[in-house]
């Protein structure tokens, strides 16, 4: 008995399992899916062709009809929701007005995202066979977004949810959605989900989806060379050139996100509560070569707090080491070699990342060569939860690094209100600006376009000029890995990863 | 060896004089001392001096093979690899180095009070200890580190959390061994005062035996040290240490593999001098060592 | 070696066992106190980890303070000590944090995938270390005893994650041999267990080769010599039995160390057992998985060292006096 021959068979009995080709998505996540529960991991279910939403936000920033026939405004607090006749939930039940309004209140009741971005004081009515009236009491100029999110508004069969209580299990196989492909099982490993025929666009192009949950960053990427999945998300773009060459393994790039790589510093302790620290680091950031060095041009460079696309966006972004070594100077930071000190002190900050976005490493990797270019010393750690952790003060942390969006799905309210506003409930840093403040509470009741980019605008440029806070990095380029069979897949925004017309090249 | 986990060495009876000398001799000895000797230094001139800047990208340069500059290559930021390994192998050999200090310190000094204190201290103690050593090698490691998060000095914690109690065991039944021995109980009787007893008679022969336990057990520490930092949960980035390079180099394996040898190589050479040492130790308790 | 056969000498190893058996008891209880002990030495609010791991924002000091009391953080430590026991005794390692479910649940769904790579492993380094110890012994100082002399070394100076990680890389994908994400079977567990093995059996053989080689210079080899038996025979008959048991012992060691080694190895393999589920606990730091891992890993140790003494004692009565 040789090694080899030991080898050799070894590998002809276990090949031969995932060779027959079969007709449905297999697609590996870094994020595992831990239950059904539809309040805190329901979002999941939009992402995989489970859930499906009123809107959809478009790779081009508009937001079209999806549920909804179409959604208008006639007044300025009051909306017009017209369902799509003729649709369904996995369970065969129709989605009718009943439905969704039960789908909403569901929501209001218990998601605090959703209470967070929808007046308490708002009526959803019915005013027509599939006609829906909300009346805000306020103005909520961005309904159609919020239409459009995934954690706020996802049409649900209530009934199903409502006798399960906690028993999330019971969920799996129930057609609780509307979307092409129903979850018959949900596993730590993996989500299963089969085609469901009688979904409203027509027959969805494979019999199912094979989810697999696979922290492991290089896992994700040998599951595809490997060729046991089809679609890997969240590649680490550091490793292009690696899938350059990789055999079966491509780099499939989508349309510009409304995201980035955010970072938020700790205005309440340490180095950052001095603005001029701010200042400089914002000026210390060389943004053009993170996005084409860093991310060899799969990232596009930050110019901005928003991508450039949008009509606010202000492109007040600039790498200037010169200026931020002045500011510093001024402050008072007097600079021996790599460092920085005063009174004794050393300058020196902690950069906060976490595991499941492997981008980070590199990302904080090169933040630390800027800082230090400007003598700044730095330490990264490493946090399961970001939010978690900065919320709860569970680490010591100065510069935190999110993947996040500015303006996810188009609207600009969710990241001013939850990241940047004094009570956000992401205010990671203790950020309180009393004219910002002023501006998001305003921008949140007003409908008039011209007078919203101009308050955008000046928050704007009070987060680079005046007191900077968070600022973007770079602007992602939706991406995932994909293998030979499936290189014409375009990788989604709005985290829509599979449609019901989701099919390998033809 | 090569346990992933912390192998648990027999310490060898060794005559303790000319222990060095008959080291030396040692054809396997004198290889392992070397290789050591020349890790160290290499190990101590990688904290003062690297060819490059061991943690600035130079993305410029980025995965270039081997060549004269970059003897190893580098890496996706264009970090000179080379000087990486070199910059790692303070945190790598240090570590190992810091944690078995550590374990031989208070290891000797529980081992000693609780031999000599008897009675409760020494029950209290030595059952302390019988609850580490329950507990199979790493697991607790991984259960500190669960406790406190990931980290350099956490993960060091962890691992003398989890290893000083053998070395306490050790120093125990030794020095209940040597407080029998007549030279020591004639000097009792001969009225010399106690501490003068233990610093005298007692604390050489434990330390030197339990000196000798932490030299075989160097290459386990610098593999263990190295596995957590791999897995993520010690040394942090951007500080190079072996097994995080090696999970660093991973993700690149199919353009550079040379990444993935180097600190592997090092990893190696490391454990192989520990190794040889520790063969010379046991041939040299054999009598035809001798 | 009469006594063995003797009445008393029965009775001394069942009380030996017996002995033996109390000594395991008291260190499970041991170690299940030490990993009660996990929970009130954590930092922060246990309470407010549970809610947060379940996805729960906003926390006000009401719903924490009502967490604490139905988690029973409340009671006196030795009041929550003794829960803790009572608990494991039944079977209940408490709630997982992120999912919710039942720990005893999750690791029993866990267990089989671990078990299976590491008995296979087992397997493969005994039967190499076995193989090659043989050979060379039969061969001292010949060709066939160099090569694996030098395997030995190598084998013994790469940690098995090193060696792992090189031959997943270079070999299995390298080649397209077998699968990145196994779902957990035999026939995917070969080529890790393979893998496990060999670099295992390297720091065995040597053991093995050392005990056949001293007990093939001992007196009575000479005299099985004296009597014409061929060396094949005193190899196999005189020198192999008289090797295996401090070989089965440094086996008894090597389940400590493969049961603290499987995160590591789990992680390189993507195999979904107990140690991969350990890691996902670590960085979630979902206490209780933590607490059910540790003891999990304990008790199966406590349990495989209890068995290698057992044998131990059962195959050689001088250990039955001695204080394992």
């Amino acid at each position: 008995m040789t090694l080899r021959s030991l080898l050799l068979g070894g590998a002809l009995a276990l090949t031969a399992l995932p060779a027959a080709a079969d007709d449905i998505i297999r697609m590996a996540t870094s994020f595992q899916i831990r239950s059904m529960d539809p309040v805190s991991q329901g979002f999941w279910m939009q992402e995989f062709g489970q859930g499906e939403l009123l809107m959809k936000f478009q790779p081009d920033g508009t937001i079209t009809p999806w549920l909804a026939e179409r959604v208008e405004r006639t007044a300025d607090t009051t909306w017009v929701i017209t369902l799509r006749d003729g649709v369904t939930f996995q369970n065969g039940k129709a989605m009718d007005v009943p439905a969704v309004l039960a789908a909403i209140a569901f929501h209001r009741e218990r998601n605090s995202g959703t209470q967070a971005v929808l007046p308490a004081a708002a009526t959803f009515t019915q005013t027509g066979p599939l006609e829906i009236t909300v009346d805000t009491g306020v103005p909520v100029p961005e309904m159609p977004s919020i239409l459009a999110h995934e954690s706020r508004l996802m049409i649900i069969d209530v009934a199903p949810v409502l006798a399960a209580g906690e028993d999330y299990e019971a969920l799996e196989g129930a057609g609780i959605h509307t979307g092409p492909y129903k979850v018959v099982d949900l596993t730590d490993q993996r989500m299963i989900a089969e085609r469901y025929d009688g979904y409203w666009q027509g027959i969805p192009a494979m019999a199912g989806v094979e989810l697999r949950f696979v922290s492991d960053v290089n896992a994700r990427i040998l599951a595809v060379q490997n060729g046991e999945v089809d679609i890997a998300l969240y590649p680490p773009i550091a490793a292009a050139p690696v899938f350059a060459v990789t055999p079966n393994v491509n780099l499939a790039l989508g349309a510009p996100s409304t995201g980035g790589f955010l970072s938020v510093m700790d205005v309440m302790h340490g180095a950052f509560e001095e603005v001029e620290v701010r200042k400089a680091v914002m000026r210390a950031v060389n943004y053009e070569e993170l996005a084409n060095e860093v991310f060899h041009g799969a990232k596009i460079p930050a110019t901005g707090l928003y991508n450039p696309r949008f009509p606010w966006a202000v492109e007040n972004y600039s790498y200037d080491p010169a200026q931020a070594n002045a500011m510093l100077d001024a402050a008072g930071w007097v600079r021996d070699g790599d460092t920085r000190s005063r009174d004794g002190e050393t300058l020196s900050v902690t950069l906060m990342i976490y595991p499941q976005q492997p981008d980070l490493v590199p990302l904080s990797n090169a933040m630390q060569a800027y800082l230090r270019a400007v003598g700044i010393a730095s330490e990264i750690v490493s946090v399961e939860s970001v939010n978690e952790a900065a919320m709860n003060d569970l680490v010591e942390w100065d510069l935190a690094m999110v993947a996040t969006g500015t303006a996810t799905v188009g609207s600009v309210s969710g990241f001013l209100n939850r990241y940047v506003a004094c009570e956000g409930d992401r205010n990671y840093g203790g950020y309180c600006n009393a004219r910002i403040q002023e501006l998001i509470e305003t921008l949140d009741v007003t409908v008039d376009e011209d007078s919203r980019y101009d308050m955008l605008r000046e928050i704007q440029t009070i987060l680079v000029e005046e007191d900077p806070y968070v600022f973007n990095a770079t602007i992602l380029i939706e991406r995932a890995l994909v293998s030979d069979a499936w290189s014409d897949y375009v990788p989604a925004v709005a985290w829509n990863h599979i449609k019901w017309d989701t099919a390998p090249n033809k | 060896m090569t346990l992933l986990g912390l192998m648990r060495p027999q310490a060898p009876r060794v005559p303790d004089r000319y222990l060095m000398r008959r080291l030396w001799r040692h054809p396997s000895g004198r290889a392992g001392l070397l290789l050591g000797a020349l890790l160290l230094v290499f190990a101590l001139l990688g904290a003062v001096w690297t060819p490059h800047p061991p943690d600035i990208p130079d993305y410029a340069n980025a995965l270039k093979p081997p060549s004269l500059a970059h003897p190893f290559g580098t890496d996706s930021t264009g970090r000179d690899m080379f000087s990486r390994v070199m910059d790692g192998a303070q945190r790598s050999i240090g570590s190992a180095l810091l944690v078995l200090a550590a374990v031989f310190l208070i290891g000797l000094a529980v081992g000693i009070l609780s031999g000599l204190a008897r009675g409760a201290t020494d029950i209290l103690l030595m059952r302390l200890a019988d609850i580490a050593l329950a507990m199979p090698p790493l697991v607790l490691g991984f259960a500190i580190l669960g406790l406190l998060g990931p980290g350099l000095f956490n993960l060091l914690l962890a691992v003398v959390i989890a290893e000083w109690a053998y070395y306490a065991r050790l120093a125990r039944a030794l020095s209940l061994g040597a407080r029998s021995r007549p030279h020591v109980v004639a000097a009792r009787m001969a009225g010399v005062p106690r501490w003068r007893i233990i610093w005298g008679h007692i604390l050489p022969g434990v330390a030197l035996q339990l000196g000798i336990l932490a030299t075989l057990q160097l290459g386990i520490m610098i593999s263990v040290i190295s596995g957590f930092s791999f897995l993520g949960l010690g040394v942090q980035p951007p500080h190079a240490e072996w097994g995080a390079l090696l999970s660093e180099s991973r993700l690149f394996f199919a353009i550079a593999p040379w990444l993935l040898i180097a600190p592997a190589v090092a990893i190696f050479l490391s454990i192989l001098s520990a190794n040889l040492v520790g063969i010379a130790l046991r041939d040299i308790e054999t009598p035809e060592g001798r | 070696m009469r006594d063995a056969r003797s009445p008393l000498a029965r009775g001394g190893l069942a009380a030996a066992a017996l002995l033996r058996i109390g000594q395991a008891l008291v260190t499970a209880l041991a170690a299940s106190v030490i990993v009660w002990a996990l929970l009130p030495l954590a930092p922060g609010d246990v309470a407010e980890r549970v809610l947060l791991a379940r996805g729960l924002q906003d926390l006000t000091p009401e719903e924490i303070e009502a967490t604490r009391e139905a988690l029973g953080l409340n009671d006196p430590l030795i009041v929550q000590l003794f829960h803790w026991l009572g608990g494991v005794a039944r079977g209940d390692l408490g709630q997982s944090f992120t999912s919710q479910a039942p720990v005893s649940q999750e690791i029993l769904e866990r267990l089989p995938a671990t078990l299976m790579l590491l008995g296979l492993a087992l397997v493969f380094s005994a039967v190499l270390s076995l193989l090659f110890a043989l050979i060379a012994a039969a061969y001292q100082d010949r060709w066939p005893d160099r090569i694996i002399r030098l395997y030995t070394q190598i084998g013994a100076a790469v940690p098995t994650f090193v060696f792992a990680l090189l031959a997943l890389t270079f070999v299995v994908v390298g080649f397209q041999m077998g699968r990145v994400l196994a779902d957990p079977s035999w026939s995917a567990a070969l080529i890790p267990a393979l893998i496990i093995g060999l670099d295992r059996a390297a720091s065995w053989t040597q053991l093995l080769r050392a005990g056949l080689l001293e007990a093939m210079a001992s007196g009575y080899a000479e005299v099985a010599r004296a009597r014409g038996a061929s060396e094949r025979r005193i190899l196999l008959r005189h020198a192999l039995p008289n090797a295996l048991l401090p070989f089965l012992t440094a086996i008894g060691i090597s389940i400590g160390a493969l049961i603290g080694g499987t995160p590591l190895i789990e992680s390189i393999f993507t195999w979904p057992g107990l140690g991969a589920y350990l890691l996902e606990a670590l960085s979630a730091r979902n206490y209780p998985v933590i607490q059910g891992y540790v003891l999990i890993a304990a008790l199966s140790y406590v349990v495989a060292s209890l068995v290698v003494d057992l044998a131990a004692m059962a195959l050689d009565p001088r250990l039955r006096s001695q204080n394992p």
